[in-house]
C-alpha cells in the first residue's frame, strides 16, 4: 500500500465515529488490537477539539455544563452536518453558535448562540491586531474637511446585538457566577462592542447612536459616507458626541486617504 | 544545509529546561532564572497581535528558547502548508529560538488537520518521502530542524525495519537533528514489545541534539504517553541510558494537562539534573571489567 493510500485508510476511520473494525495496513501491537489502538488516535483527535472549543467558549461550557456541552461538540465536530471540516483549531468555533439553536435543550437557553458569538468575538479580539493610532493629520481632517477620511472598526473589534443582556451574562461570569442573573429578553435589544483597548478583551454596551455609528462605519470605508448612511438610519443621531466615545476607546481607526 | 552535528545547533543553552505555559507566565517572569531555557509551543503564537506576544517577547529576552511545533506535517501526503510554515517563519524572526523541533509524522489529509499526531509506516518509501520534505521546510526555515519520535498505539503490515533504524536514517537522509523523546521511547517499547535499552542503543549518536521528559498512564492493554504527571522512575532509569550513551544534551520536562504548580515542574527538573549526573559518573569512571 502506499503511503498516501495508508494515509487515507486511517485519517477516514479515524475522522468517522460510527467506523468500525481495523483500518486497513495496520497491525496489532503486543496487547493491543489495531483496531483498540486506532481508536486511541480517534479518541484523542475528539478531545483535542472539544478541549479547543470549551477554550474557545468557556461561558457557554460553564452555563450547560460539561455533559450538554459535549454533547453539542460531538455533534458539531462529527455530526452529519458538521462545519467543521478543515480541522483548523484556529478557527474551530466559527460554526459553533450557529448549532446551539439546532440543539434539543436550546429552547430553555434560547441566548445560547449569541452569548457564543460574543465569546468568538473575545477570542477574536485576543488575538487581533491594534487599531491604528489617530495622527495629527487625521485630527486636522476631521475637524476641517473630513472628505478624504477613511475609516474602519478597530481590527480586534466585533459589534453585536441580541434580544438578551449579553453583555450582563459575560460581567456575571467574570464574577463567577456568584449572583442569580435573570436572562429574560424584556429589556429590548442589546448592543455591544467586543475589543481588546490593552492587554485583555473587553465587553462594552453600546448606546443607539454609538451602534449606528459603529455599524455604519463597518460597511463604508469612506468616513462622510460612514456619517451619511448613520444619519439616514438614525436622523436624531448626535454624531460627535458617538465618535467622542468611539475614538479614544480605540474602537475605530480612522485615516486620512493618501 | 550538509555537515550537521548537534553541537552546532545546540547553542548556548544546557541543562534541563521547562515547557512554557502561560498559566505560569507570571510566576516564570516576576522571578530570575527559574529555568536554563523553555520551550514554547509554536502554534500557540500564531496571532497577530496581543498579551500573549507581549509575554513571549517578555520571555524571549530573558530566556534561552526553544519552538516545538505540531503542524509542519513532516510526513503528510498533503503538499507543505505555506500558510503555517509562513507563521513559523515569523514567530523565528521574532524570538531567535535555538532549536525548532516538531514530531515525525503526519497530521493531516487532504486538507484536513486532524490535531493529532499519526503515526508512520517504517518504510524505505517514507523515509524518502519525509526526508525530501524535511529538506525543503529547512530549506524554507533556513535553518535545520530536529524531529522528535512518537509514542506509538498501532504497528503497520508494510514496516521494512524497527523504529529506531527508521529514526536515524530519517535524520541521516534529510541532515536534521533528532529529539529524543525518552517517555515516548519508553512507552512504545511497552506497547509494542522490544527493549527500549535497544532503541536507544540503536539510535545514531551524532544527530541526537535533545531530549524530552515526560509521564504516562497505565492501562491494562497499554501505556498512553499524557504529558499529565510526573516523570516516572522508570522512564528517569531509562532517561540515565541514554545519557550514558549520548553524553549530555539540553533535555525538557514536558506536562500539558493537569498543569501542577510552577514549583513541581522546577522540582521534576531537579530530579532529571540529578540523574543526568548520576549517568555522566558513571560513564566517567569506567568499570572494573573495562
Amino acid at each position: 500500500m502506499k503511503l498516501a493510500d495508508q494515509q487515507a485508510a486511517l485519517a477516514k476511520w479515524v475522522l468517522d465515529a460510527k467506523a468500525q473494525g481495523t483500518p486497513k495496513g495496520l497491525a496489532p501491537l503486543k496487547d493491543l488490537d489495531a483496531g483498540a489502538g486506532a481508536n486511541l488516535y480517534r479518541d484523542a483527535i475528539l478531545e483535542v477539539e472539544i478541549r479547543a472549543l470549551i477554550i474557545t467558549f468557556p461561558i457557554v461550557y460553564d452555563l450547560v455544563g460539561d455533559r450538554y456541552f459535549r454533547a453539542a461538540a460531538k455533534q458539531y465536530l462529527r455530526g452529519e452536518d458538521s462545519r467543521f471540516r478543515d480541522g483548523n483549531l484556529d478557527k474551530i468555533g466559527n460554526g459553533f453558535p450557529a448549532i446551539l439553536p439546532t440543539l434539543e435543550a436550546a429552547e430553555q437557553t434560547p441566548y445560547l448562540a449569541d452569548v457564543a458569538r460574543m465569546e468568538l468575538a473575545i477570542d477574536r479580539a485576543s488575538g487581533g491586531l491594534d487599531a491604528a493610532p489617530l495622527d495629527q493629520e487625521t485630527l486636522t481632517a476631521l475637524s476641517n474637511d473630513p472628505s478624504d477620511l477613511q475609516c474602519r472598526l478597530c481590527p480586534n473589534a466585533t459589534i453585536l446585538q441580541s434580544q438578551y443582556p449579553i453583555d450582563k451574562i459575560h460581567a456575571s461570569w467574570l464574577e463567577g457566577f456568584k449572583e442569580e442573573l435573570d436572562i429574560s429578553n424584556d429589556s429590548g435589544t442589546t448592543s455591544i462592542i467586543v475589543w481588546r483597548p490593552e492587554d485583555e478583551a473587553k465587553v462594552s454596551r453600546l448606546s443607539i447612536d454609538e451602534w449606528t455609528l459603529l455599524s455604519a462605519i463597518s460597511t463604508h470605508h469612506s468616513f462622510l459616507k460612514a456619517v451619511e448612511s448613520a444619519s439616514d438610519q438614525n436622523p436624531q443621531i448626535d454624531v460627535a458626541s458617538a465618535l467622542a466615545n468611539a475614538i479614544p476607546s480605540r474602537w475605530v481607526e480612522i485615516t486620512v486617504n493618501s | 544545509m550538509t555537515g550537521t552535528s548537534w553541537t552546532k545547533v545546540t547553542g548556548g543553552a544546557q541543562g534541563v529546561g521547562l515547557g512554557f505555559r502561560l498559566e505560569h507566565a507570571q510566576r516564570i517572569l516576576e522571578e530570575e532564572a527559574v529555568s536554563p531555557w523553555f520551550e514554547v509551543l509554536a502554534d500557540n503564537f500564531f496571532v497577530e497581535s496581543g498579551p500573549r506576544l507581549a509575554i513571549l517577547d517578555k520571555l524571549t529576552e530573558r530566556y534561552p528558547l526553544a519552538v516545538h511545533c505540531v503542524g509542519l506535517n513532516l510526513g503528510g501526503t498533503d503538499p507543505l502548508d505555506r500558510e503555517y510554515l509562513a507563521q513559523l517563519k515569523k514567530l523565528i524572526n521574532r524570538i531567535n529560538p535555538l532549536w525548532v523541533s516538531d514530531h515525525l509524522c503526519w497530521t493531516s489529509f487532504e486538507g484536513r488537520r486532524l490535531n493529532e499526531l499519526m503515526p508512520l509506516p517504517f518504510t524505505q518509501e517514507t523515509i524518502k518521502h519525509v526526508a525530501e520534505r524535511i529538506k525543503r521546510i529547512q530549506d524554507a526555515l533556513g535553518r535545520h530542524i530536529l524531529v522528535e519520535n512518537l509514542s506509538s498505539y498501532v504497528s503497520f503490515e508494510q514496516n521494512e525495519m524497527p523504529e529506531w533504524e527508521f529514526l536515524s536514517q530519517v535524520a541521516q537522509e534529510a541532515d536534521c537533528m533528532i529529539l529524543l523523546d525518552v517517555n515516548n521511547i519508553y512507552v512504545s517499547a511497552r506497547n509494542a514489545g522490544f527493549s527500549s535499552s535497544e532503541y536507544v542503543e540503536g539510535v545514531t549518536p551524532d544527530r541526537v541534539a535533545q531530549f524530552h521528559l515526560a509521564g504516562f498512564e497505565e492501562f491494562d492493554t497499554h501505556y498512553l504517553d499524557t504529558h499529565g504527571r510526573e516523570v516516572p522512575d522508570e522512564v528517569l532509569e531509562l532517561f540515565e541510558k541514554t545519557i550514558e550513551r549520548f553524553g549530555p544534551r539540553p533535555t525538557l520536562i514536558e506536562w500539558d494537562s493537569n498543569l501542577p504548580p510552577f514549583e513541581t515542574l522546577k522540582a521534576q527538573a531537579v530530579r532529571a539534573e540529578q540523574a543526568m549526573s548520576r549517568a555522566m559518573s558513571r560513564k566517567s569512571i569506567p568499570s572494573a571489567a573495562e
